[in-house]
């Protein structure tokens, strides 16, 4: 199979899942330039177990969540260096958030509800992403992070769950 | 379950979010990206020939330091003959 088809075929939904996760369209554009090399090479390896939608939308989470973890790094390394008293790239979400699909009008509550989400564990957002944002079904989702659909239907409890305790913490 | 209504409401908003297009530019992107992997890459024969080349090299320098050694020998040699001769000639 030819990159530019597999390309043409999977894009969009590559790319809006980057931006579920990313919120970013720089940092979400990078991920699905990484995910289609990562198709390219490593398309022998895919022993047809799922179905190849599956598999990209995998790779997808995973290099979406690698790239959440290098951003998160780089707070924490830029924290550091305000202790030092040296300069470094901070990250405010409300600045990073530059998401093509969001209105201006709604920008504001959803950058609240983006940071809310970006503090829950990776598997329980994974699962908010895929079955809140991206509309899948509990199935589907259990098919893309390779768990049952009562571990999803679980971690959807779970990060619900969280976010009331999150959304106390931030009335009080 | 008035909280449980708030969080759904609340994860519903995204609903607001439109879905995009990726740009094709990422396309182009990709392919030259996964074309310098490619040059960057080495390939088998370039390999093989590479190491056996420092083989020979490393074989070469060790034919000459021996070889240094046994002239620097045979030099040492030579020149205790000549000294014991001229101890017996003195």
């Amino acid at each position: 199979m030819q990159i530019e088809n597999i390309y043409y075929e999977y894009k969009d939904q590559v790319f809006n899942l980057a931006l579920s996760y990313l919120a970013n369209k720089e940092d979400a554009e990078e991920v699905t330039q990484d995910v289609f090399i990562s198709v390219y090479q490593t398309a022998e390896q895919f022993r047809g177990e799922s179905k190849f939608s599956t598999w990209i939308y995998r790779i997808t989470v995973n290099k979406s969540l690698d790239k959440i973890r290098s951003r998160k790094r780089k707070k924490r390394w830029a924290t550091i260096l305000s202790f030092t008293g040296e300069k470094g790239e901070t990250i405010d979400y409300a600045v990073h958030f530059d998401h093509p699909g969001v209105k201006m009008e709604d920008k504001e509550s959803l950058v609240k509800l983006y940071g809310i989400i970006d503090s829950l564990p990776d598997n329980q957002r994974t699962a908010i992403v895929l079955t809140k944002f991206e509309d899948r079904s509990q199935e589907e989702a259990a098919e893309i992070m390779g768990i049952t659909r009562k571990a999803v239907e679980s971690l959807v409890q779970r990060a619900k769950k969280n976010l009331m305790e999150k959304l106390e913490v931030a009335r009080d | 379950m008035k909280q449980e209504t708030n969080i759904d409401e609340l994860l519903s908003q995204w609903t607001k979010v439109d879905k995009v297009d990726a740009p094709d530019y990422l396309l182009t992107r990709i392919k030259a990206k996964i074309e310098n992997q490619v040059n960057d890459k080495l390939t088998p024969g370039f390999a093989i020939s590479f190491g056996l080349s420092f083989i020979l090299l490393i074989i070469f320098q060790v034919s000459a330091i021996k070889q240094m050694k046994e002239m620097n020998s045979s030099a040492s040699v030579q020149n205790e003959f000549y000294q014991s001769n001229d101890i017996y000639n003195d």
